[in-house]
Parts: structure tokens; sequence; C-alpha cells
């Protein structure tokens, strides 16, 4: 009867495991950000990290995370203070419309939440101006018309050398003429 | 330098008979070739009166053999203008003999390839909306701008060194006086004076330089008639230059062919020299391994990136519908041109001698046999129900391919006495080979199903072969009648050669 015990503590740790989960208590991340900022402009983030009560949580670690189409990347963390509040920073120089966020992982005692917000960075080109224009632009116009103009100025040049033969036989004397 | 002796040498005399006199083997080869395009009249007008219809065309495959006709002589164009140019800006002496026969096959080919296209255009009067309606960002229309610009430029780099010839030809008596008034008015007046022969040095050297990157752009341009276009098989950065090395590939092929036939019947042996030939053999090779190259690299590139549209495509050429096309291309038209040019410096090769099967009369009997009874059972029964004997006709094919290797492998020992008859062979299984290759680009991609629908099918009618075959031979018949008016060999540039080069060239022709 050797099982007898073995699930006995099975069902123990069980009920330590979801006597844990049932006590971390919710949080949530408030955010203040600039909605706009110019290229490689710092973007500062104020996080602040609460109890669900509205009480400052100190000492936890916030990530700052770029999140795309694909997934999300860590690009920063900081450490919130006394008053909860921690300030996170980020310098964008590709993405013209960015989504930051900021996160807590969470604790045995205190539930993980996060908070985003998007950003849009000026001077960076949007997809629209890097679509090919299906019709060429005078500088192509001109360069292609000046290559071939170049061609057949060289093919006039070679025929006036035949005028020159031509007219070369002209001035021979009539007796060296051809025939 | 001798321009100013316009007296024909004794030596000269086997350049300037066939001029002369034309005997019964040349009026039955124009009746021939006037036959051949009399038929392909024929068909083109029927074509005109019914319509589109009456060839294998249709709404997928609208490019059949005429675009492939028209891509493969815009390639043989290469052989005069690029060729002769690239030799005389480099200052190859050898180069003298072969330069007009080469760049009369430039324009000559241009003269039936470009015209390819309205005929497959079907309503040859649309040709004007190219320039009523025509957009500059249209392949099309570069390939017009560029075929127009060759053209003349080919041309004026023919004429050009031939005027000292024509002066001799003009001085020289016997013509009919059609013929004299001809040479009289092309000639220009030339006397070969030093100011005469520095302005046609000035002209030719401009051509020759000018003509290389218009030549380079041509083949280009057609090749991105196909790269521009998103479909399987064509969409390649790479088939700009892939163009551009085919090109002067089946170009250097038509020279060495169109050499060794004149060669033959006018008995130039004198100019034309197997050191000419074996010169003309190292470029064969040497460009018959970069268009191998350049074949791989294309093919396992997109075999690599294995999108299904390619799988489907290299399926079909290597194992599919048009695997026989194209393995005849591969083993016909590249690898086995390479064995023949290489040939004569492998004297492994007379070992084959000592193999009692490999005697050359029986083998290449037994080969014949056996290509007859394929051929046969092909077009007769049809494959699919073809056996002889019980053998089926798969069995037929595997003995003909086999007898074919064995007889290939007699063969290459005689070839190894005959360099000049090796090359000539290889250079007519190139221009073979480019001529399925180019079927072979145009005609699977357009087959090639772009959404979930079948394959589309194209067999060319007895009208497209009919006009191909016309365009065969009137290119044939152009050259023929070039060769009747014209000296086939630059006298005047092979008189102005270094002393030293016809000794040499004499030298090597009797040790061969």
């Amino acid at each position: 009867m050797k099982t007898l015990p073995v699930a006995l503590l099975t069902i123990l740790g069980f009920a330590v495991f979801a006597a844990s989960a049932e006590a971390a208590s919710p949080t949530r991340v408030t955010l203040t950000a600039p909605s706009a900022v110019e290229l490689g402009e710092e973007i500062e983030l104020e996080a602040r990290l609460l109890t669900a009560g509205g009480a400052p949580l100190a000492g936890a670690v916030l990530e700052i995370r770029q999140v795309g189409a694909v997934g999300e990347r860590v690009i920063g963390e900081a450490t919130t203070d006394a008053q909860g509040v921690a300030f996170l920073t980020h310098r964008e120089y590709t993405v013209p419309v960015l989504t930051l966020r900021v996160a807590f992982r969470g604790t045995p005692a205190q539930a993980a939440s996060h908070a985003d917000v998007s950003v849009t960075v000026a001077g960076i080109e949007v997809e629209p101006s890097v679509v090919m224009t299906h019709s060429p632009g005078p500088a192509i116009k001109t360069t292609l018309f000046l290559l071939l103009g170049s061609v057949w100025l060289t093919y006039i040049y070679a025929a006036s050398r035949v005028a020159r033969v031509a007219l070369e036989d002209r001035r021979i004397p009539e007796g060296g003429r051809s025939r | 330098m001798t321009p100013t002796d316009l007296d024909v040498r004794p030596e000269e005399a086997p350049v300037l008979r066939p001029l002369q006199h034309s005997g019964p083997g040349f009026w039955l080869l124009i009746a021939t070739l006037l036959g051949v395009i009399g038929v392909g009249v024929y068909a083109y007008v029927t074509q005109l009166r019914i319509g589109l219809g009456v060839t294998g065309l249709n709404n997928r495959i609208s490019w059949g053999i005429y675009i492939t006709n028209f891509v493969f002589f815009i390639g043989v164009s290469h052989a005069g203008t690029l060729i002769s140019a690239i030799l005389r800006v480099t200052g190859a002496e050898w180069r003298r003999p072969i330069t007009r026969m080469a760049e009369a096959i430039t324009v000559f080919a241009l003269l039936v390839g470009a015209p390819m296209v309205l005929v497959d255009m079907g309503r040859p009067e649309r040709l004007f909306n190219v320039f009523l309606f025509g957009r500059l960002q249209s392949p099309i229309l570069w390939d017009v701008i560029s075929i127009t610009t060759y053209m003349m430029g080919s041309l004026l780099y023919l004429y050009l060194p031939m005027i000292p010839d024509l002066a001799q030809l003009r001085d020289t008596p016997g013509f009919s006086p059609w013929r004299h008034s001809l040479y009289r008015q092309l000639a220009v007046g030339w006397r070969g004076s030093p100011r005469q022969h520095a302005f046609l040095e000035q002209g030719i050297g401009a051509m020759a330089i000018i003509i290389i990157p218009v030549a380079i752009s041509v083949h280009t341009v057609v090749s991105w008639i196909f790269g521009m276009t998103l479909r399987a098989g064509w969409h390649s950065t790479i088939f700009g230059p892939y163009f551009v090395i085919g090109a002067i590939f089946s170009g250097i092929a038509a020279i060495i062919t169109a050499m060794g036939a004149f060669r033959r019947v006018y008995r130039l042996e004198r100019f034309l020299t197997p050191d000419h030939f074996q010169k003309l053999g190292y470029l064969l090779l040497t460009l018959n391994l970069l268009y191998l190259y350049f074949t791989v690299s294309e093919y396992l590139t997109i075999s690599y990136g294995a999108e299904i549209k390619d799988v489907t495509l290299i399926n079909a050429l290597f194992y599919g519908a048009f695997s026989r096309m194209f393995w005849v291309m591969a083993i016909v038209g590249l690898i086995l041109p390479a064995i023949l040019t290489v040939i004569p410096h492998l004297p492994v090769v007379d070992r084959l001698r000592r193999v009692p099967l490999l005697r050359p009369v029986p083998a290449t009997a037994a080969a014949l046999v056996m290509a007859s009874l394929a051929v046969g059972v092909h077009f007769g029964a049809g494959p699919q129900v073809g056996a002889i004997g019980g053998i089926s006709y798969e069995t037929i094919l595997v003995l003909a391919a086999v007898t074919a290797g064995a007889a290939v492998l007699a063969l290459l020992p005689v070839l190894r006495q005959r360099p000049v008859a090796s090359i000539v062979i290889a250079s007519l299984l190139v221009n073979v080979g480019m001529w399925l290759k180019r079927y072979i680009i145009v005609v699977p991609s357009m087959a090639l199903p772009l959404t979930r629908s079948e394959w589309a099918t194209y067999r060319p009618t007895w009208v497209e072969w009919s006009i191909t075959a016309a365009a065969f031979a009137t290119f044939i018949l152009l050259y023929t009648l070039f060769a009747k008016l014209f000296p086939l060999i630059s006298l005047w540039e092979v008189r102005e050669a270094p002393a030293s080069a016809p000794e040499t060239a004499h030298t090597q022709e009797a040790a061969a």
C-alpha cells in the first residue's frame, strides 16, 4: 500500500500550489508617455505599478518591450521607487508607428500585468514613398536619350568619314580619279 | 600596307572566282531555297488570310517557334559584330580573313530574325501601334529601338571595311555593266590614298568601339522581355548576361559553320586555315563552359528556392513533358560540342580504335538503324502502342541511345584526325542546341499553369514549320547572294597583315 502516501502527498502539493496561486494579488500598470516624437528623440515613459487597491509597489522590476506583428522583444528595464514609479527610455530610428509595452512579470505574491502605448516617430518614411512609379521620370528619360543619341552620333561620324573618302576622290587630279 | 594597290594578286583568285563564275550547284541551291521560301510565303499568306488560328498558338501560349526563331537569330547576329569588333579592337591579327563573313552573318540574321515578331503578331500593320502608342516603360519598345539601332550600326560596320575591296572590284574587268555600276557607286571614289585610308580607319575604329556595347545591350533587352515578366523560368536577374553569353556562343557557332561551308565550296583553304578553326574552337569551348555555368546557376537557384511554380517548371524540364528536348539540348548542344572541341588535344581518344565494337562504319550503321526504328515507331504506331517483335518503344529508345553513344565514341578517333571537321560539326550541334534552348525558354514558361488549371498545350502546325524553314532558307539565300556579289574575305585587310602572319598560318596549315 505504498501508493496511498504518494497520492496524499500529490493532493497536498496541488493544494499548496492552488493556495499560493490564489494568494497572488492583482496588479496594474499605468503609463504616461508622449504620443509623438522626432526621429531619434528620447521617448521617456513614466510607469506606475499599483496593487488592485491602488497602493504603490516599490522595488519591482518593470520591462519596456517593443511590440511587433510577430511578437515582442525586451529593450530595457527599470525598478520602481517608493511611489511605485519607474522611468524607462528608448530612442527609435526605424519604426514609424511604435507600440511600446511596459510589463511587470509578477511574483508569487503579485500577479503579472502590463500596459501599452503607441508613439508616432516623425521623419521615418512610410511605404507609399518607396513604391516604384510605373513611368520613368525626366532624369531617366534624359539619360536614355543621351545614351541613344551618343550611339547615333557615332554612326553619323562614321558615315561622315565615308563622305570624306568620297570628297577626297574629287581632290585627286582628273587623271588619277576613279573610273 | 597596300590599300592603294587595286590589282588582283594571283593568290587572291579563289576569293574572286565565285564572283565571276556560277556552276550548276549554285543555281540548284538557289532554286531549292526559293522553293522553300515559296512554301513559306504561301503559309504566311494563309496565316494572314485566315488568322493565327492556323498556327498552334493560343491564348495561353502566344509565343511559339516564331519567337524562338526571333531570339535564335538575334543571338546568331552577335557573331559578326561583337566577335569581329572585339578581335579588331584587341588587335587580334588572325581575325582578318574571317571578319567579313562574321559581319555579314550579323546583318542577315537581323534581317531575318527581327520580322519574326511581326509574323508572331498576326496583324503586321499593328507594328505602327508601337510607335503611335508606345510607352517608354515597355520592354517591347526598348526592343524595337535597340534592334533598329543595332541593324543600322551593323550595316555601317559591314559596309565600311568593304570599301577598298569594292574599289578593287570596280577596277576589275569582266563584270556585267550593272555590277560594275554597283561597285562604282558603293566604292565612293576610293583610290587608296593615305588620306582616304586615314578617314576609313577612323570610321571603322569608331564603329568597332560603339558596336560592342550596342550588341550587348540588344541581347540584354531581348532577355528583359522575358526577365521583366513575373513568370516562372523568366523572372531572373541573370537573364541579361545569360542571354548575351548564349548569343555570343551561338554567334561563334554560326561563324564556324559558315566558314566550314564556304571554305569547302569556294576552296578558301589558303585563307581559312586550321589555325582559324582552332582559335574559334577555343572561343566556342570557353563560351560553352560559360553557358553551362549560367545554366547550372539559373536552375540551381530556382530549384533551391523550391517555390511551387519553379519546382513545377523544373520537373517539366528535367523529367516531364519537355525533358526530351531539354536533355537533347544539354547533350547535343553543350556536352557533345565540348568534347568535339577538345578531342584534338586528347590522345587517349585514339585508344578507342582498339575496341572491336567501336568500328566507325558498323557502329554508325547500327545507330542509324535504331534511330530510324525509333522514329518510325513514334510517328507510325505511336509511342504508347508501338512495339516491334515484342520489343517495347522504350526499349527501342534505350537501344537507339546506346547505339548512338557507341557511334559517337567510334567516330571520335576519326574526327581527332580532322580537327576542322570536328569543330565544324561541333558548331552545327551548337546551332541545333541553341535553337532548342530558346524553345525551352519560351514555351514551357507559357505552358505552366498560373492558377489551379491545366498545363497549356502547344504543337506547331505546318504553317509555323513552313515559315520557320523559309526564314532559314532566306538567311542562307541572302548569304549566298552576298557571297556571289562581294568577296567573303576582306582582301585589303589580309594584305595589310604583318608579314609573319600569313607565313605562320601557312606553316600551321602544312603541319596540320
